[in-house]
């Protein structure tokens, strides 16, 4: 579903990928990890198209598509959700008003009907109640004025009702109490098939706990420099990046060798 | 010099109609009408020296020679893009006003008169508010109005529904200026709520410069909305002038939207005691337009609070201008006053100027104020594609919300939708009809 081949790409002249690949299929779920500043929000906002990045390297194949020809808009409706780390407050825009411009949006391009105010509302009830939100939130501006963690449950409401292919959810879990936490974790399992794929970034391994990933890739100064599975999660959180960061040095070292040689 | 084919042309039209205009047999009104030709001999059109005109140059409407509208025909403009909702409508006219209303008549309590019919009534408050010392079109109105609309309410009335204004003028061939002037008065207690609605059409040029005074007495409820959507040939000057008593509430609106090159003054007073005022606008400009607002609160007594937003949207090479003055009296003490005023510029050679003006001599005072100028929201943009919604969509809509703060309290749900929808096609991408609801 998804082939990320020597991604390298810059944000303001520095580059924070330096070479990242990463194969998604469909049925997957993938845990990324990695330390503060490694490059994880960067590499799914290229992946969503967020204007201000620069790819100066590599692929990324989506379906049969090459990623980077396609619009953010167009990524949306052909299938990716990227769930905010730091979900963008819009004052005077309602929520359902947005929720429903872009399912409509997402219909339209799979030649769907748009979906008209009454089923939109049944349909969103439904969605609604896997996050545990209430019917309030869809007439308040999006995500004006909500806590933490409404607004990250809010990413899911989304995703819910949009139905994505491919999930990619930018620390989904951080700042969540442990309720919230497992309503996230249930609103993304609801949405695990077997043709769609979901990408869970994330800081600590107890989303992991309700989310299982099939595998596990550790980022490391713009590469994935180590992947494994559940387990892997689990040593990180026990044992911090320092050891993966000292495997990688001797690594490189050992590349460095041949390399002369 | 800068021309003044402008003012020649309306002191010569003052000379020579002046034993016809309205109120000439009464003593007063000839009085009132006398000086302000003198003041505006004097002084002519204001011009850039004036601090409170600096960005607004009126030479496009100094060139021209304007003479006063003709007495229109006696019919309401058929081309009104709708009724606000029900309304009591009053078409302002040359030659009167036209009423539309139910069958069974205007309720009790509520009275609309043509105003240059109903001079008696309006002396010791006509010119009263509007003075003609201050720069501006007051005192060419007050010299030369011809047309108008008196709008009482009762003590302790409650309008049903609103009342509609239509100030429309209509210049062929050569340019027309139109002078209206409203007098309203909410009395005590009263409630309601009031349209001014400004339109222009014809091939021609046209000049509207209306003036409005308000009376809000003691605990009179009044919002005041003035919708200025004249055509890309008109220029606009307008002013409102409002004084209220202990414990009244005005909000205005004041929404920008039409002409060439306007500019609108709205003034309150407050008067008395606990009384408030919520002064709210939009200006919409693109292609040339020049769209400018001058704001003055006057806190002349304790306990006294205003609220205040502005916001202004820029496209192609418009210009947009806002100076909210605020003023605190010595001994007014306990007040509020909240200023607001953001813009968004949408093209590189769009321009806005917006500044405060604030000037406090008495020290219980809290005020807030804050201007910001910018482009639409990347982050939001990109929020809103990354949910599948198109460039163009999402412009839109962060437009529409950007007004929205300021329309979801108009007192008219028609017409608050009716605005909202047009801001949603304002930049006129065609992607409102699927947008809309
Ligand atoms: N606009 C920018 N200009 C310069 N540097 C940037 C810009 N945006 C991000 N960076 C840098 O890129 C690096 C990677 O940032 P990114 O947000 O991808 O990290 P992350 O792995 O998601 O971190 P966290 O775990 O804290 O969310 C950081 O050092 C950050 O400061
Ligand atoms: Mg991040």
């Amino acid at each position: 579903m998804l082939e990320i081949r020597n991604l390298h790409a810059k944000v303001g002249g520095v580059e924070i990928l330096r070479g990242v690949d990463l194969t998604v299929r469909a049925g997957e779920v993938h845990a990324v990890m990695g330390p503060n500043g490694s490059g994880k929000s960067t590499l799914a906002h290229v992946l969503a198209g967020r204007p201000g990045y620069e790819v100066t390297a590599g692929e990324v194949i989506y379906e049969n598509h090459n990623l980077f020809d396609l619009a953010p808009e167009e990524r949306a409706q052909e299938g990716i959700f990227l769930a905010f780390q730091y979900p963008v407050e819009i004052p005077g825009v309602s929520n359902s008003y947005f929720l429903r411009a872009g399912l409509n949006a997402i219909r339209k391009e799979r030649g769907e009907p748009e979906i008209d105010a009454f089923e939109f509302l049944a349909l969103v009830r439904e969605k609604l109640k896997v996050v545990q939100m209430d019917e309030s939130f869809l007439n308040r501006s999006i995500n004006e004025g909500f806590s933490g963690g409404e607004k990250k449950r809010n990413e899911i409401l989304q995703m819910a009702v949009l139905e994505p292919k491919l999930a990619i959810l930018d620390e989904a879990d951080s700042g969540l109490d442990v309720d919230a936490l497992r309503i996230v974790a249930n609103g993304v399992n609801e949405l695990r098939r077997e043709d769609r794929a979901i990408v869970v970034v994330t800081h600590y391994q107890r989303i992991l706990n309700y989310l299982v990933p099939d595998f596990t890739h550790i980022l490391l100064n713009g590469r994935i420099v180590k992947s494994g599975d559940r387990e892997l999660a689990k040593q990180v959180e026990e044992h911090g990046y320092a050891w993966i960061e000292k495997e990688t040095a001797k690594t490189s070292q050992a590349e460095g060798r041949t390399l002369q040689a | 010099m800068s021309p003044v084919v402008a003012q020649d042309s309306l002191i010569e039209a003052y000379r020579s109609r002046r034993a016809e205009l309205a109120g000439a047999e009464s003593g007063w009104v000839e009085e009132l009408r006398r000086q302000a030709a003198e003041r505006f001999e004097e002084t002519g059109l204001p011009g850039p020296r004036e601090e409170v005109w600096r960005h607004t140059p009126l030479d496009p409407i100094r060139r021209v020679p304007f003479r006063p509208a003709a007495n229109g025909a006696a019919t309401l403009p058929v081309d009104l893009p709708e009724r606000v909702g029900e309304a009591y409508r009053v078409a302002v006219t040359g030659s009167g006003i036209l009423l539309d209303i139910p069958e069974n008549g205007l309720p009790r309590g509520l009275t609309i008169g043509s105003l240059v019919e109903s001079l008696d009534r309006v002396k010791g408050r006509l010119g009263q508010l509007a003075d003609c010392e201050s720069p501006g079109i007051t005192a060419v109105n007050t010299a030369l109005f011809d047309r108008g609309v008196l709008i009482e309410l009762a003590p302790h009335v409650t309008l049903d529904r609103p009342v509609h204004v239509v100030h429309h003028v209509e210049s062929n061939g050569e340019p027309r200026a139109a002078f209206p002037r409203v007098v309203i008065v909410a009395g005590e207690g009263s409630q309601g709520v009031i349209v001014e609605h400004y339109r222009s059409g014809g091939d021609s040029p046209t000049l509207s410069a209306p003036v409005t005074e308000i009376f809000v007495e003691s605990n009179a409820r009044l919002d005041h909305v003035r919708l200025q959507e004249e055509s890309e040939r008109a220029f606009h000057v307008g002013r409102v002038v409002a004084e209220q008593r202990s414990a009244s509430r005005l909000r205005s609106w004041s929404l920008a939207l039409g002409s060439s090159l306007a500019r609108v003054d709205i003034e309150t007073r407050l008067a008395g005691e606990g009384a408030e005022c919520s002064l709210e606008g939009i200006f919409a400009g693109r292609n040339r337009q020049h769209l400018d607002h001058y704001t003055r609160i006057d806190h002349a007594s304790p306990s006294t609070s205003s609220r205040e937003t502005y916001k202004g949207i820029l496209d192609d090479r418009a210009r947009g201008v806002f100076l909210g003055h605020i003023l605190v009296r010595p001994g007014a003490q306990k007040i509020n006053a909240n200023q607001t005023s953001r813009s968004v510029v949408l093209s590189r050679g769009a321009r806005v100027n917006m500044k405060p003006w604030l000037e406090i001599y008495a020290d219980d005072v809290r005020c807030t104020h804050g201007t910001t100028v910018g482009h639409l929201d990347d982050d939001a943009l990109f929020y809103l594609r990354s949910r599948g919604i198109s460039l163009a969509e999402a412009r839109a809509t962060l437009l529409r919300g950007f007004a929205w703060e300021v329309l979801k309290e108009l007192p008219v749900d028609t017409l608050r939708s009716r605005l909202d929808r047009q801001m949603l096609m304002w930049l006129g991408n065609g992607v409102a009809g699927r947008l809309e609801s």
